[in-house]
């Protein structure tokens, strides 16, 4: 195949919207992408391998670095692997809790995200609003678990602290903090004329696009597929009755607006699990015993999948980690960034699909 | 101190731009130096800019455990960056390696082989009041007579 | 004085991909399917895909396993979505005719596998070109 191709332009590795070292390189005709690659391998640490013939307390650890963006998830997922391939039960209250802190980390994620989005549109009085907000669900993660990005809350057959009742109450106003701020800022991402300019109709991915390159989390849900949440299948989330959202359109409009939606409904989640929790125990016990299993699990980019192999010492075997961020910035680079119209675009383009280049090369 | 020094010295003061670079870290760090931005710590006060362009800048934030492919690349960030000037590595892995610091790993750390470091802040990842503070302690020992200094 | 500063070789990188586990596993299954032994195919994958398509190659290859090739057992035999859309090694139009080629040969002749095999002989073979 023969393309004209004007100008092949590399954006990277520092970039300075660019929260992470990353390249693309795209072949443009005028301004106009007609193809984009990405050069990848500048934070590859080989934590799969160093994983390998490790006891699971070591391994729960490293999990955690794999991204610091959404350490939580990983945390869980990779507890929710171990008690699985060995039958270990969590209490309800630990459960909840669990849930609690999942949404936390969800909503500083997605938040971060959006700064960076609003960022990069040079919308920085938004963005810095957002941040701020940030740190408010900062502070509630640190209140919870004692740490603000890898907290190791997670252990098998339970958490490792309680929620107090007085810090309960902490959590419930910054909720309500959070929810009253975030409607002015939501008011200000819909009704700024500029950013929907900047933002309708650029980077459309159709639902077939998405379903081809395997894109997950809240890019397959701004393109109409709202059924690869995989909270879904969880069954605490499942008790609370969690229905997924979705947006049709698959621009950036709407990967940004499923973002703020979710982080409205991380708050009604947080806050129906606040109402059904009981006193009870935290932490259940149980020894990790040798097995095999696949497990994944909804982290704030998408599923993230653990298949992890033990001994009968709890020592892991195999890992293989499969992170969301794989398959969103592969849709972004094949799919989005065909036919964006500026350089500009290129970049809110890829941000919008919140890439984490740590956890795609782990 | 001659006349014009001090007011070099009083400009530097309160104008540190910060650039930072991830050399392969678990975005921990990165994050935390992102927070730093945020209204709460209000950066801006004390004359810090963050902007992450190598050419302007005065300080260097250097986040992650080395990775091979920077081996060229961090070298000449640091050489495009105009003097005076200072590198911070923030968190463990820059120092050590954190974790990452194993057999079988493609890491190599210390950051300190490849470039000059001037200052560290240990923790995993360190909270964004401590990055701060490392940069505001750093600032007046390397940027305050800086030209006497030389001679 | 300009530096290629970039372009540096990133063969090794990407060799460093797909020595995980699950693109071993991709590996092993592209290299039964077609009958070319495991290094021709990694080094024929690191040629022609960039980075993200290699991080991605086991999803890749699991949604081909699920919807890859809708309803044509022929082509589903032969891979034509896998090695065109899903893990883009091959040229379209050539793997298009193969399958063709392949159809009518089934049709005239009847013998089923006989022309599979051939069709899987002439994949090798653009697989290794
Ligand atoms: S020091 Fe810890 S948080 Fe920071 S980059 Fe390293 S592993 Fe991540």
């Amino acid at each position: 195949m023969k393309k004209t191709v004007d100008v092949s332009l590399p954006i990277g590795p520092l970039h300075p919207c660019f929260k992470e070292p990353a390249r693309i390189r795209c072949e443009t005709k005028g301004e106009r992408v007609i193809s984009a690659e990405m050069d990848l391998g500048y934070v590859k640490k080989g934590i799969e391998r160093i994983m390998r013939g490790r006891p699971w307390q070591e391994v729960m650890f490293l999990a955690e670095r794999v991204c610091g963006i959404c350490s939580v998830i990983h945390n869980m997922v990779c507890i929710e692997t171990l008690e699985k391939l060995s039958g270990i039960d969590v209490p309800e209250r630990a459960a909840y809790l669990r849930v609690i802190v999942n949404e936390l980390d969800r909503i500083q994620s997605h938040l971060l995200a959006n700064f960076s989005y609003c960022y990069t549109i040079e919308h920085e009085t938004l963005s810095m609003y957002l941040l701020n907000l940030r740190e408010t669900a900062m502070d509630m993660l640190e209140l919870i678990t004692g740490a603000r990005v890898t907290c190791a809350y997670m252990v098998p057959g339970g958490v490792r602290f309680d929620l107090r009742d007085e810090d309960r109450l902490t959590l419930e106003e910054a909720l309500d903090h959070m929810e009253k701020e975030l409607d002015r800022y939501v008011g200000m991402f819909k009704n700024g004329p500029l950013i929907a300019q900047r933002s309708k109709g650029v980077g459309i991915i159709s639902r077939d696009d998405v379903i081809e390159a395997h894109g997950v989390g809240p890019v397959a849900r701004a393109s109409g597929i709202p059924e690869s949440d995989r909270r879904l299948e969880h069954p605490t989330y499942r008790k609370l009755g969690f229905t997924p959202l979705s947006y049709e359109d698959g621009d950036n409009y709407a990967r940004i607006m499923i973002r703020f939606d979710e982080v409205y409904q991380s708050i009604g989640l947080i806050r129906r699990c606040l109402e059904n929790m009981v006193p009870g125990p935290i932490r259940g016990g149980g020894t990790v015993t040798a097995g095999e299993a696949t497990h994944a699990g909804e982290a704030p980019r998408g599923e993230l999948t653990y298949y992890v192999k033990t001994d009968e010492y709890g020592r892991i075997i195999d890992i293989a980690i499969r992170t969301p961020s794989i398959m969103n910035i592969e849709s972004c680079a094949h799919y989005m960034l065909e036919g964006v119209s500026s350089a500009a675009d290129i970049t809110s383009t890829f941000i919008s699909a919140d890439p984490c280049i740590a956890c795609a090369e782990r | 101190m001659s006349f014009l020094q001090s007011i070099k010295n009083t400009v530097r003061s309160r104008s540190i731009h910060v650039s930072y670079v991830n050399v392969g870290s678990c975005n921990g760090c990165d994050i935390e130096v992102l927070a730093m931005l945020a209204p709460r710590y209000d950066i801006e006060q004390y004359g810090i800019y963050v902007h992450n362009n190598p050419r302007e800048a005065d300080i260097l934030l250097v986040t992650g455990a080395f990775t091979p492919q920077w081996e060229d690349k961090l070298k000449s960030i640091w050489d495009k960056i105009p003097e005076p000037k200072a590198a911070i590595a923030i968190g463990n892995c820059p120092i050590s390696g954190c974790v990452f610091n194993r057999r079988g790993s493609f890491v190599d750390p210390p950051v300190a082989k490849h470039i000059p470091i001037a200052a560290e802040v240990p923790g995993c990842p360190p909270r964004p009041t401590e990055i701060l503070n490392a940069v505001l302690s750093l600032a007046p020992v390397v940027f305050k007579d800086y030209e006497e200094k030389q001679q | 004085m300009v530096e290629y500063l970039y372009e540096k070789d990133l063969r090794g990188m990407q060799f460093n991909i797909l020595a995980s586990t699950r693109h071993e596993w991709v590996i092993a299954e592209l290299s039964s399917r077609y009958g070319v032994r495991k290094p021709e195919i990694r080094s024929r994958l690191i040629e022609r895909l960039d980075m993200i398509l290699l991080e991605n190659l086991p999803a890749r290859y699991e949604v081909w396993l699920d919807h890859g090739d809708g309803e044509d057992p022929i082509a589903r035999e032969l891979g034509v979505e896998l090695l065109t859309v899903y893990i883009p090694l091959v040229e379209d139009t050539r793997m298009q005719d193969i399958a063709q080629e392949t159809r009518v040969r089934i049709v005239e002749d009847g013998a089923h596998d006989d022309a599979i095999a051939e069709g899987l002989a002439r994949v090798r073979e653009m697989i290794r070109s």
